[in-house]
């Protein structure tokens, strides 16, 4: 081992010797090519390998690599300065350099599209550190740190640099091949796409174009060739790929970049890359390079072959990007058709991913056009990057679409972008060509991973690899030429210039087209056309302007006519409308139609307007809708409307009749000026000048106004006529084809009565004076009488109900405030009502006084109208309502009466067991004014609420749960009893009725608990709660109907209550013995409600044996209004109105 | 081992455990023999601290009872200026004024009755002093906060006079749920809702609904529920509710309201 590592410290000893004097003498000599020819190219190989193997700079091996070669080497590294493109760097740079070499770096950092915001200052600071690190980056210099060194100067060299700077540029004949600046030795991963290995420039000396034929490669070092999917040549320029990409031969060569051209004077510089084999498993660690060795043109070539650059180590661990590809949503998805002259049209589209791996940039993509059309049947032609335009720019050969990114467009991992390559149709001879935009290869979009700085290519084998659809130019062609609806049938009026005579529509496709002479027939119904020939014919287009004539129409076939156009007609592209317009001699019949006609295949002479290509119609004849030659006519009616009614008198502007005029079967638009109308009574007016200010109005426009206005004087007699003549204060004018209608309008005294009606007869409708408007022709208007509907007059007035929303009896706690006493309905009729006030009245005077109601106010929704207050002894009260409320007519309006009740009890206002109706007070007091007649209105009707029940406090009943079945244990129902929270309830007495089915029940009793688990009796009663003291014996039962009593009672029997707490609920039992609970059995009970109130006419309360001895008796219970009330206290009242317990009372059916 | 005791600690312990009896005693002695009821007026709740002895010594302790005086708020003023009313007629000022001059009288005299601040809210309400009406049913619902019906007077007072609506919807429901039965303040809360709170939502439907299960007889809330579906135009459950407030009209016997059901549900459409 030690033998080896001398011998091999000797051979590189030696070697960097030898390689040091090469270098050396290579800035003194210039080697011939002859004496360099002693090497073969394998050893020359072989040498530079070595020198990269152990990190010699870029220049330095091109030195060597020259010397050997016998070329002329450049400056080298010796002198300490790189001359790298226009820049002398002598020293590194970093944050805080300055200098001119400083100033140089930043301008060609800008000039490559590197952003330095305070340009090019001669410091280098933070943004020139960032912009190299870019700049780093994306020439593949690592570390990318901004640390501008011997690395960087020498890529710089080859990026930025034009001329090259190591190898001088041969001159002479034909053209010259040189070295430049070669890329650095570094990894070429797996998959890798253009990974650089020699950099070269091709300029042509001579004073034409010349044609390469492709470039030879070949490569060298310790690799193998299927390290290498492919072989590809780089315009350096625009980072495109030159021909296909190539694999090598036996002789492990290649040829790239097919044929391309070189003009007069051209230098372009080229780079050998390499698109490195998915898996390079077998290959790791070996290291490859590409000589270029000969240049394929029949050109002299100049300049030392073969020229060498990098040696990549081959490397299987590194996993780059990947982008993955579909196809765009701007992609047309399918073959179309585009007119010519359409642009912006979307060609081809493509959306690429990024994958996980690293951010990705797009450089180039380059599209191939290999459709029919040329590249001058294209314009504007962008590729679409994410929405941005970047200019297409089409080669030499007319079929590729490069666009290029200098600074790259960034897909971050993950992320994708949507590139489509757009553009306009233009060509004037390319109708029926086709264009189809393809990406040939992978390699034709140019993407850089942003990590580790390598080319990443999509997959796929496939030529073309992306397939676009075909579009097809469409040059002219007319889609429809056919009747146009929109020139509608219609009446047209005779000796009228410019009649509408037919119209048609044109609808183009890609390009205008212009016709020299068109023909249209012009036929009526019936009638020799001949002998009524239209004049002054004219085609005019939607916007009325005339495109061609005005012809007059000659006579054909004796009985036809028709007219010529030699206009030299322009029809747009898209769909257009023209229309045939004429006049109508006098003399043809009222009534035929008119028809034109036109045959497009006939026309002549139609040529498309951007190609020049003669067009062809294939649209035979056609007619356009048939125009109804119209006298002018007007005829006269009454509406229907306003239909028969009453109108109240005093209203001012009452409608009597509508008129209705039409001109919709005339030819032309009429007037008139005036009108004879007549007034017909059915029952006698009150006066002959009932009706006043009468006047006809279109719409809100009056049309008789100052002294045309009319004041009638109406015979007042019934079934009488009064005309009346309305003089207009300018004609009024019935467009053709309309409708119009005047409403008759007069004013109703206040006196005003009787009916009657409003019309015209025949005879005045005769006698209207109507003239044509464009013909001046005298027109005799048509119709027949009619009368009119009967108006009848009337007063207006208001009624009011009880609401069907009014509450329904109820017993309501004293002080309790906004109860509601009642809903009143009122409704006007005839007119409408501002009602003003509104009268009140207790209604139940026997059993209520105002000192039972502290206040009350009335309601419309939610709107507070007024307020009343009864005082004293009066039963009366009236509210003047602030803001008058508006009874619409025939509208049903609601006020809601509320009362603040007063307190019941001693000392207070109130009187327990009051019933507080109030109702409404229909005389004078409730009062309103008609809003047409501004009469005085008192309504009618009235109203019976039911009024509520005054009381301290009040129980309230409800069935308890109980299972449906299990009669056997005795138990027939449960209820409770609960006290409003105001004040405690006492109860004396319930009562309830059976009806049993099989089974038998004796000894029935009501107990009493005080909690919902019927544990726990209540007190003051039998010790289990039982309110009887002794259960009902079953001979108290005879029937269904026998109403079984249960008064409290003490142990002892002596008459008891029971108690309710305020807010509380006691809970009642019925049980009793029940024998013969076999299937089938069932016990309905029920506890019994009172239907009225007990009559208790003078106290409106009394003892529990008062109100016992009432007819309504089931149910006594107390409010105890002072005090907790014995049943010898004046403070009993029954169950009538008791809330859950109806007058029939309360049910339950249980069953076994 | 012997425990051996230290005699100042056998003191002190004992001293504890006195203390402890005592105080778990005078809290025996201070329990009502039942659960205090919420409804009882505030002033029967109160302790007459007479019947308690002040003070209890056990060695050096000091034992005292803490006071147990009911915590009610001071009562608002009833020296209120009264408002203005010109729209009101004299005589019914008067009268007016006069209740409220006794009521006042009273409520000087007793500033418990629950009754007098009630009525002093409703005439102070009718007078236009909607704040001092305000105070004294608040005043009323602390004396007896389980009487439902001063908390449908501010709810009437806060929807319809001072346009307060959650105060108002707050005070109906507190009503409501202390009164479940009171048909008014169902309805009240119902116009309350239908007109101006809520109005976007169900919140009145759903009231009618609990109102009408809660008070199957009350006609006039079926109507209303029949007539709110028909103005919603929600017309299936408009027949739904117009049937069964018909239904009901008939079992009353209330053949006019039958009739007029009947012709608002066929008119439906």
């Amino acid at each position: 081992m030690t033998s080896i590592v001398n011998n091999s410290l000797t051979k590189v000893a030696a070697l960097v010797v030898a390689v040091s004097l090469v270098a050396g003498f290579a800035f003194t000599f210039t080697a011939s090519r002859a004496e360099a020819a002693t090497l073969s190219a394998a050893q020359i190989s072989s040498i530079i390998s070595l020198l990269q193997s152990f990190g010699a700079d870029a220049s330095t091996i091109a030195n060597v690599s020259a010397s050997l070669n016998g070329t002329a080497p450049t400056g080298g590294s010796t002198g300490g300065t790189t001359t790298s493109g226009p820049c002398a760097f002598t020293k590194d740079l970093t944050i805080g350099s300055k200098g001119a070499d400083v100033t140089c770096l930043q301008n060609a950092l800008i000039a490559a599209g590197h952003s330095l915001p305070a340009g090019a200052t001669g410091y280098f600071g933070t943004q020139t550190q960032a912009a190299v690190m870019a700049w780093q980056k994306a020439a593949g210099v690592s570390p990318a740190a901004g640390y501008f060194g011997a690395k960087s100067r020498a890529a710089f060299g080859g990026t930025s640099g034009t001329t090259g700077g190591t190898t001088p540029t041969p001159s002479g004949v034909g053209i010259s091949v040189s070295g430049g600046t070669q890329p650095m030795n570094s990894l070429a991963p797996k998959g890798a796409a253009r990974v650089p290995f020699t950099n070269f420039t091709l300029t042509n000396n001579s004073g034409s174009a010349v044609t390469v034929n492709g470039v030879t490669v070949e490569r060298g070092g310790l690799a193998q060739d299927a390290a290498f999917s492919g072989v590809v040549l780089i315009d350096k320029s625009n980072n495109t790929q030159l021909g296909t990409s190539k694999t090598l031969n036996s002789n492990h060569q290649a040829i790239l970049g097919d044929t391309f051209t070189l003009n007069a004077g051209e230098s372009r510089t080229f780079v050998v890359a390499g698109n490195m084999a998915s898996s390079l498993t077998s290959y790791t660690g070996q290291v490859g390079s590409f000589s270029v060795v000969a240049v394929n043109t029949t050109a002299t070539v100049s300049g030392s072959l073969p020229i060498m650059g990098a040696s990549q180590t081959l490397n299987d661990t590194l996993t780059i990007g990947t982008v993955s590809t579909s196809t765009s949503s701007y992609d047309p998805g399918a073959a179309q058709d585009r007119n010519l002259g359409d642009t912006a049209i979307k060609f081809a589209g493509i959306k690429f991913t990024a994958g996980s791996g690293e951010d990705l940039k797009l450089y180039s993509i380059r599209f191939r056009q290999v459709g029919s059309a040329s590249s001058v049947d294209l314009a504007n032609m962008n590729v679409y990057v994410d929405g941005t335009a970047y200019p297409a720019v089409v080669d030499s050969t007319g079929k590729y679409y490069t666009a290029s990114f200098p600074s790259g467009i960034l897909i971050a991992k993950g992320f994708s972008s949507d590139v489509y390559i757009s553009g306009d149709l233009v060509g004037s001879n390319s109708a029926s060509r086709t264009v189809d935009f393809d990406l040939d290869k992978v390699t034709d979009v140019y993407f850089v991973g942003q990590l580790y700085g390598y080319g990443i290519a999509p997959s796929g084998t496939y030529t073309p690899w992306f397939n676009g659809y075909v579009t097809t130019i469409r040059g002219a062609s007319v889609t429809t030429i056919s009747k146009a609806n929109e020139v509608a049938a219609q009446n047209i009026a005779l000796n009228v210039p410019n009649q509408p005579l037919g119209g048609y529509v044109v609808d183009i496709l890609g390009e205008a087209v212009t016709t020299t002479s068109q023909v249209f027939n012009l036929n009526y119904s019936s009638g020799a056309a001949s002998s009524y020939l239209l004049t002054s014919v004219s085609l005019v287009d939607e916007n009325g302007a005339v495109v061609a004539g005005p012809v007059d129409a000659v006579a054909v076939n004796g009985t036809e006519q028709k007219v010529t156009f030699t206009d030299s007609v322009t029809y747009k592209t898209g769909r257009h409308i023209y229309t045939l317009r004429g006049k109508l001699p006098t003399g043809v019949t009222n009534g035929v139609t008119l028809t034109a006609s036109t045959t497009p295949s006939g026309w002549s002479s139609v040529t498309g307007q951007t190609t020049g290509n003669s067009v062809t119609i294939s649209q035979g004849n056609f007619s356009m809708n048939a125009m109804t030659v119209r006298t002018a006519a007007l005829a006269v009616a009454v509406s229907a409307t306003p239909a028969a009614q009453n109108i109240v008198a005093g209203q001012q502007g009452v409608l009597f009749a509508n008129f209705q005029f039409d001109a919709s079967q005339s030819g032309e638009d009429v007037r008139f000026s005036s009108l004879g109308l007549t007034a017909s009574t059915s029952a006698a007016l009150g006066s002959t000048t009932d009706l006043t200010s009468c006047q006809l109005f279109d719409g809100s426009t009056a049309l008789n106004t100052g002294s045309n206005v009319v004041n009638p004087t109406i015979t007042a007699t019934a079934f009488t006529a009064t005309a009346a003549t309305f003089t207009l204060n300018a004609p009024v004018t019935v467009a053709k084809g309309t409708v119009k209608t005047l409403a008759l309008k007069c004013n109703a005294s206040s006196a005003a009565s009787g009916s009657l009606k409003w019309g015209i007869t025949s005879t005045q409708i005769a006698a209207v004076s109507v003239t044509g408007v464009t013909s001046s022709a005298s027109v005799t208007a048509t119709g027949s009488t009619n009368n009119g509907q009967l108006m009848t007059i009337a007063s207006g007035a208001f009624t009011v109900a009880t609401d069907a929303s009014s509450p329904s009896y109820a017993i309501a706690a004293a002080g309790t405030n906004g109860v509601t006493l009642g809903v009143y309905k009122f409704r006007a009729t005839t007119d409408s009502v501002n009602l003003n006030r509104i009268g009140l009245k207790l209604t139940n005077t026997a059993s209520s006084t105002a000192s039972d109601l502290v206040t009350v106010s009335l309601w419309n929704g939610s709107t507070q109208i007024g307020t009343a207050t009864f005082v004293g002894s009066n039963t009366n009260a009236t509210s003047t309502l602030a803001t008058p409320l508006v009874l619409t007519k025939d509208t049903d309006v609601t006020v809601t009466v509320k009362g603040d009740l007063a307190l019941v009890g001693t000392s207070q206002a109130g009187v327990i067991g009051h019933l507080i109706a109030v109702d409404a007070d229909m005389s004078t007091n409730t009062q309103g004014t008609g809003v047409g007649s501004g009469a005085t209105i008192n309504g009618t009707g009235s109203t019976a609420v039911a009024g509520v029940r005054l009381q301290k406090s009040y129980p309230t009943v409800a069935k308890d749960t109980l299972s449906s079945t299990g009669i056997g244990d005795g138990i027939l129902m449960r209820f409770k009893v609960t006290a409003n929270s105001k004040g405690d309830v006492g109860i004396s007495k319930f009562s309830l009725t059976l009806a049993t089915t099989t089974a038998t029940v004796t000894g029935t009793n009501i107990y009493a608990y005080t909690d919902a688990a019927y544990s726990t009796p209540v007190s003051g009663v039998r010790s289990d709660g039982a309110m009887l003291a002794t259960d009902q014996a079953g001979s108290v039962w005879a029937s269904s109907s026998t109403v079984i009593e249960y008064y409290a009672q003490t142990a002892a029997a002596a008459s008891t209550t029971v108690q309710v707490p305020a807010g509380e609920t006691r809970y009642f039992e019925v049980r009793g013995s029940v024998s013969g609970a076999t299937s089938g059995a069932s016990i309905i009970t029920t506890i019994q409600g009172d239907a009225a109130y007990p009559s208790l006419a003078t106290t409106f309360i009394g003892t529990a044996a008062a109100t016992d001895g009432d007819t309504n008796d089931d149910f006594i219970w107390s409010p105890n209004s002072s005090a907790t009330a014995a049943v010898t206290d004046s403070d009993w009242t029954n169950g009538y109105g008791v809330a859950g317990l109806p007058s029939a009372g309360l049910t339950n059916t249980r069953g076994q | 081992m012997k425990f051996v005791y230290n005699r100042t600690y056998l003191i002190v312990g004992a001293l504890v455990l006195l203390v402890l009896l005592s105080i778990g005693f005078f809290i025996y002695t201070q329990k009502p023999a039942s659960a205090p009821q919420d409804d009882q007026d505030a002033r029967t709740s109160t302790i007459d601290l007479s019947k308690i002895a002040t003070t209890t010594q056990v060695g050096d302790y000091l034992i005292e009872p803490i006071s147990s005086t009911p915590t009610l708020p001071t009562p608002p003023s009833l020296d209120r200026t009264v408002p203005e009313t010109p729209n009101m007629d004299s005589a019914v000022r008067a009268a007016i004024i006069l209740k409220l001059s006794e009521i006042v009288a009273t409520l000087k005299s007793d500033s418990f009755s629950f009754d007098a601040w009630l009525t002093l809210g409703t005439l102070r309400q009718a007078l236009g002093d909607y704040v001092g009406a305000a105070e004294a049913w608040v005043y009323a619902t602390k004396l007896s906060p389980r009487i439902g019906v001063a908390y449908a007077n501010l709810g009437n007072l806060y929807a319809n006079y001072t346009k307060d609506y959650p105060k108002a919807e707050a005070s109906y429901l507190k009503g409501i749920q202390n009164d479940p039965r009171a048909v008014n303040t169902y309805r009240n809360l119902f116009e309350l809702y239908l007109y101006s709170y809520k109005t976007d939502t169900g919140a009145a439907e759903d009231l009618l609904k609990t109102g009408i299960a809660k008070l199957p007889n009350a006609l006039d809330l079926k109507v209303l529920l029949a007539r709110y579906y028909r103005d919603k135009g929600r017309i299936a459950d408009a027949q739904v509710a117009y049937t069964s407030a018909i239904t009901a009209a008939t079992a009353v016997g209330n053949g006019a309201l039958t009739t007029e059901l009947t012709s608002e549900r066929d008119a439906l459409r």
